[in-house]
């Protein structure tokens, strides 16, 4: 374990960081630093890989420095899967530590001393470096853990708001790109959009140089291209705002996509997004249509409507409202009976803006609701030891701080089990809230039939053991730290530890016990992969070596997908016989959340393209 | 159409030119233009750089105003228009924006959808032509997809002095950052050789001439435009006798306007095929038929005044022809049937002058402050694949009544009129898959030839809604509190 007095000497270091002593305003030095400078001999860059490169920099950058990443990403985030695709040149000079100061630390924190034996000013201990670096911007993909540009032909962007360089530095007078289509390197202006035709090509290499002559910087970007026909494009579009909730009003919109042989809204299904939101419509389109779903109800005649959300991570009440707009604007078109439901937290907005308008005596016409996959009853989980790691060590790497931002935003609070805060584990006023304003509306339609699935399995079969590793970070004298799941027996456990030079400042390593009688982690559900996140970030750093024997926990237990009451470890019983739900299934396996098997899909496309005649809405 | 009166012409009045910014009353004919579109994450750090650029900062390159020197002509100008979303991001009371236009506050993405969406009951109708590859998300700007965008910060330069606008772009960076401005995206124009757009036609001709604005008149037809056709506040009077500001307080409306920033791509190998492919079946010179489609030639002479050849017109005297004749010219070239500049020429739909098709004549005029973006296109190189077209500011003091009435109506709309039914703007407009229709009437027997393969020629690429206030009210943004 790192020494409080050399972590002590760290934080004081770290404290003389200024535009003074850290001229580029990047102080690299943490973890790998030996990133590429421009030469020829630097690798091409994924997409991926740009952004771990970048989020490098922006760790180390003093404040204002650079943009934060969820800045320069926010230009893609919410684009369609063949849209424009901004080309991203990072530029900066940085400072780093000399290696024999690397070393010289290293020694002293693996032999567990109290103090290194190196110079007091940070200025004599670093040495100026550039990093260079080129990469595709491409917006997030469903399922994809690498995107790729939807199509062979490609429209690039050269946006000077995407050279990132130091502050007061302006634009290169000289940009050249060699788009990797055979015609060779061509002199462009910034500001230059255009368009290549890549062919067959399931991968291209883009060379940006910038400069002239010497002093000339060269990167590659690499572009994977996807000769799949994009999700189809909505036939309408809706604008949407809800009524105010304590003054401020949510806004989203909606997409429209019509069943076969219709030429307007006849038989509508409404389907809202999940936390977080934001997501594009293309996103939406292939999440919810997983395993065909929506092509199959389509061509069954069924009319599509996805709902999203411009700020889903806001107030569950706030973009119910959003949600109630939409079945407004429904009802400006049709006044056939619809199918309503959400994926995730979309559920419970459903779920939420349908009590609403039968509160206030509107009509909503929602003969069937369905819920696919949301924490309803005892809520979401999120692995307290992850949410732990995020909070107390999520400031090394800002795709850390970004996911931290989520777990502390008011809709997760609102639908999560346990939300870990100030060192402690407990349910969210804003949870307790939303539940409570739930139950006084009337917590579920009454006048809809309820239909739910879960991604879980529905024997009650554990995921993994209680108590189990699920990530270890070793092999490095600077970091270090281990997250298990929670305990079975309601023994308190301390289920996170660990400790980052990175963070110090002589405060002794953190952990986090706490009890609960279930081993939610294991609860069948459907799951994240969050743990696999935090390990993947950890490994783009370059110190030491996470390892993730359970990558994956549970994120809505089935008991909660279908809101069941009873041992999340036992056996559900038979749609119908328990809980609020007219009809329900579950999965095969524990499925990643959101993510619909074959059979589930069948199931719903079954009831919802010909019920039984006792769950008809007019029976 | 018909001719009637022509408006009354109007007084001018004294305008407080040191209140208004620079770009609405001149065309400054520098030649490149940045503009960068940016975002405040603090609402205190974002008033302060706006107040920085009209308090007379040394460090920072300082608003243009319409009593900025022009002798000698400044290498850089800066403007400066912010959205309604900025606005409010600013501080500005709930109020206040309350007293926006409806248009202004929807912004444009909501408008395209608002006005675009399909009527069952008039599918025809495409509201501001934005929908398809054009609709709000396919835009790089201010589209659906697109970051939330505050400030539009529009730098001019002359590409004679390359190193002013690299240290311009040097210390704007810098103070964005030191303000928490993000740099959400920039747009760079290139003005092409003597003034052409990529079309190969000299544009901005028919700008309006406000009354009061000094400097050079030139010789035209229409009638001065009074003050309170673009300019909010401070007592100037529009042309329906009243104001644009309306609601709005004066400390925020004197002297500011609202500007359309558009980004439009000109399909250029699509033109040039249009123009071979009609001459060649039409047996006309393909010089006619570019001049047919916008009404003027391509060197800028209106077809009223040079019908079959394409003529030399001094600069001055572009603007001195009507379609009709009307007060104080009413001896002149009735081309009422549109033998000489088509009815549906791009000009004519856009500007019908003289002519009453809606409203009040003289109405629906705009302020156009674009430059060309991408390279001049080389016939010899082909596809190259490089976007083109034209970026900047169509200026007005309604946007709804301006603006999005020409969109939405003179070009997008299928009138029952005599010359132009079953069309669309051949320039702007959009056009069905199968091609669009355009009639050329001939002095002759011969029947009025017929284009029926018109393809769409522009795509919106991105569109914001910015305000531009006057000085004072940017520095009464800048002195908000909260």
């Amino acid at each position: 374990m790192i020494d409080p007095g050399l972590r002590a000497q760290v934080g004081a270091l770290l404290a003389q960081r200024s535009p003074d002593t850290v001229p580029s305003g990047v102080l690299m030095w943490f973890g790998r630093t030996d990133l590429g400078a421009g030469g020829p001999d630097d690798p091409p860059l994924s997409p991926e890989a740009w952004t771990a490169t970048y989020a490098r920099l922006v760790a180390g950058a003093l404040p204002g420095a650079l943009p934060p990443v969820a800045t320069v990403l926010a230009q893609v985030q919410a684009e369609r899967y063949g849209a424009v695709v901004p080309l991203a040149i990072v530029d900066v000079d940085v400072e780093r530590p000399r290696a024999d100061v690397v070393a010289a630390f290293a020694a002293a924190a693996a032999a567990g001393r109290a103090h290194c034996d190196v110079a007091a000013d940070l200025v004599d201990l670093v040495e100026p470096g550039h990093v260079f670096a080129v990469g595709a911007l491409l917006p997030p993909q469903w399922k994809q853990r690498t995107s790729s540009h939807v199509g062979s032909t490609v429209t690039y962007r050269l946006d000077g708001a995407n050279y990132l360089t130091n502050r007061g530095r302006a634009l290169p007078d000289r940009l050249a790109v060699d788009f990797g289509d055979g015609r060779g390197e061509r002199t462009l202006p910034w500001g230059t959009t255009i368009t290549i035709d890549h062919g067959d090509d399931v991968e291209v290499t883009i060379t940006v140089r910038v400069g002239d002559g010497a002093t000339a910087r060269v990167g590659r970007a690499t572009l994977p291209l996807l000769h799949d026909a994009p999700p189809p494009t909505p036939d309408e579009r809706w604008r949407l705002t809800g009524d105010p909730y304590e003054g401020v009003a949510g806004t989203g919109w909606a997409g429209t996509y019509l069943g076969r042989g219709n030429a307007a809204l006849t038989r509508p299904v409404v389907l809202v997004e999940g936390f977080p939101g934001g997501a594009s419509a293309d996103y939406l389109y292939a999440q919810m249509n997983g395993p065909g779903l929506l092509d199959r109800l389509r061509a069954a005649g069924h009319d599509i409507v996805i709902v999203g959300f411009d700020r889903g991570t806001d107030l569950m009440q706030r973009n119910a409202g959003v949600v109630v707009a939409a079945i407004g604007e429904l009802r400006a078109r049709t006044s056939a009976p619809a199918v309503a439901g959400g994926f995730s937290m979309g559920g419970l907005l459903v779920r939420y803006a349908l009590c609403t308008m039968e509160r206030a005596s509107q009509w909503h016409g929602v003969a069937t609701y369905l819920s696919v996959d949301t924490p309803h009853g005892r809520g979401s989980y999120t692995s307290p030891a992850d949410q732990w790691f995020i909070q107390e060590l999520g400031s090394i790497d800002p795709r850390l701080a970004v996911f931290g931002a989520l777990l502390d935003s008011p809709a997760n609070q609102q639908f999560l089990r346990w939300w870990v805060h100030d060192g402690t584990a407990a349910t969210s006023p804003l949870r307790e809230q939303f539940l409570a304003d739930l139950a006084a509306i009337g917590g579920y339609p009454a006048t809809a039939r309820l239909l739910a699935v879960s991604c879980g399995r529905g024997d009650g079969v554990a995921s993994m053991e209680a108590g189990a590793t699920i990530l270890d970070w070793t092999g490095s004298p600077f970091a270090s730290a281990t997250l298990t799941a929670l305990a079975a027996a309601g023994e308190p456990t301390t289920m996170a530890q660990g400790a980052c030079i990175a963070v110090g400042d002589g405060a002794p390593p953190a952990s986090l016990p706490l009890a609960d009688d279930v081993c939610w982690d294991a609860a069948p559900g459907g799951q994240n992969v969050y743990t696999g996140l935090i390990a993947s970030v950890l490994a783009d750093i370059g110190c030491g070596a996470p390892t993730t024997a359970v990558p994956l926990s549970c994120s809505v237990p089935t008991v909660s997908a279908l809101d069941l009451d009873g041992d999340p470890f036992a056996p559900v019983p038979a749609p119908g016989t328990a809980g609020p739900f007219h009809d329900f299934t579950t999965s095969s396996v524990n499925r990643i959340h959101l993510d619909l098997e074959p059979a589930v899909v069948d199931w719903i496309v079954e009831r919802l393209t010909d019920p039984p005649a006792n769950e008809r809405p007019d029976a | 159409m018909s001719t009637t009166t022509a408006a009354p012409s109007v007084a001018a009045t004294p305008l407080a030119l040191e209140d208004i910014q620079g770009n609405i009353l001149r065309g400054y004919r520098l030649d490149s233009a940045r503009h960068y579109a940016l975002a405040g994450t603090d609402a205190a750090s974002t008033r302060a750089f706006v107040g920085r650029l009209v308090s007379g900062d040394d460090a920072l390159p300082q608003i243009t105003t319409a009593a900025t020197p022009w002798s000698p002509k400044p290498t850089a100008c800066l403007n400066l228009g912010l959205t309604s979303t900025g606005l409010a991001a600013m501080g500005v009371p709930r109020a206040v924006m309350g007293a926006f236009p409806p248009a202004f506050l929807a912004g444009s993405a909501a408008r395209a959808g608002a006005t675009g969406t399909p009527d069952p009951a008039n599918p025809h109708d495409v509201g501001l032509g934005d929908v398809g590859a054009s609709a709000p998300d396919r835009w790089v700007l201010g589209g659906v997809s697109n970051p939330v965008v505050h400030l539009l910060l529009s730098l001019y330069t002359d590409p004679g002095h390359p190193h002013r606008r690299t240290e311009l772009d040097a210390t704007l960076r810098a103070a964005f950052a030191e303000h928490g401005l993000t740099l959400v995206s920039t747009h760079d124009a290139h003005a092409l050789p003597d003034g052409r757009v990529h079309f190969g036609y000299v544009d901005g001709l028919s700008q309006p001439f406000i009354a009061g604005t000094p400097g050079r008149r030139r010789i035209d037809l229409q009638p001065d435009s009074s003050a309170g056709d673009f300019l909010l506040g401070a007592d100037h009077v529009n042309i329906y006798g009243g104001n644009f500001a309306e609601r709005l307080p004066p400390a925020i409306a004197d002297n500011g306007t609202y500007g359309v920033f558009r980004i439009i791509r000109q399909d250029v190998i699509a033109f040039e095929d249009l123009l071979q492919r009609t001459a060649a079946r039409h047996g006309l010179d393909v010089e006619l038929v570019a001049a047919k489609l916008l009404g003027r030639w391509r060197s800028g002479t209106p077809l009223v005044m040079a019908p079959d050849a394409d003529r030399d017109v001094p600069a001055p005297r572009l603007n001195d022809f009507d379609y009709a004749p009307g007060p104080g010219h009413e001896t002149y070239f009735d081309d009422d049937a549109g033998v000489r500049c088509p009815i549906g020429s791009h000009i004519r739909r856009l500007n019908p002058r003289g002519g009453v098709v809606m409203g009040v004549q003289h109405n629906r005029r705009i302020i156009r402050r674009g430059i060309a973006y991408g390279p001049a296109f080389d016939p010899a190189q082909g596809a190259d694949g490089i976007e083109r077209g034209l970026v900047g500011y169509f200026i007005c003091g309604d946007i709804e009544n301006q603006f999005e009435f020409i969109l939405s109506t003179w070009v997008n709309r299928d009138f029952s009129t005599y010359g132009v039914r079953g069309t669309r703007d051949p320039i702007l407009g959009v056009q069905p898959p199968t091609g669009g229709t355009f009639t050329i009437r001939t002095d002759d027997s011969r029947d009025p030839i017929r284009i029926d393969d018109l393809p769409q020629l522009t795509t919106t690429r991105g569109s914001l809604y910015c305000f531009l206030p006057g000085i004072g009210a940017l520095r009464w943004l800048a002195a908000l509190a909260g």
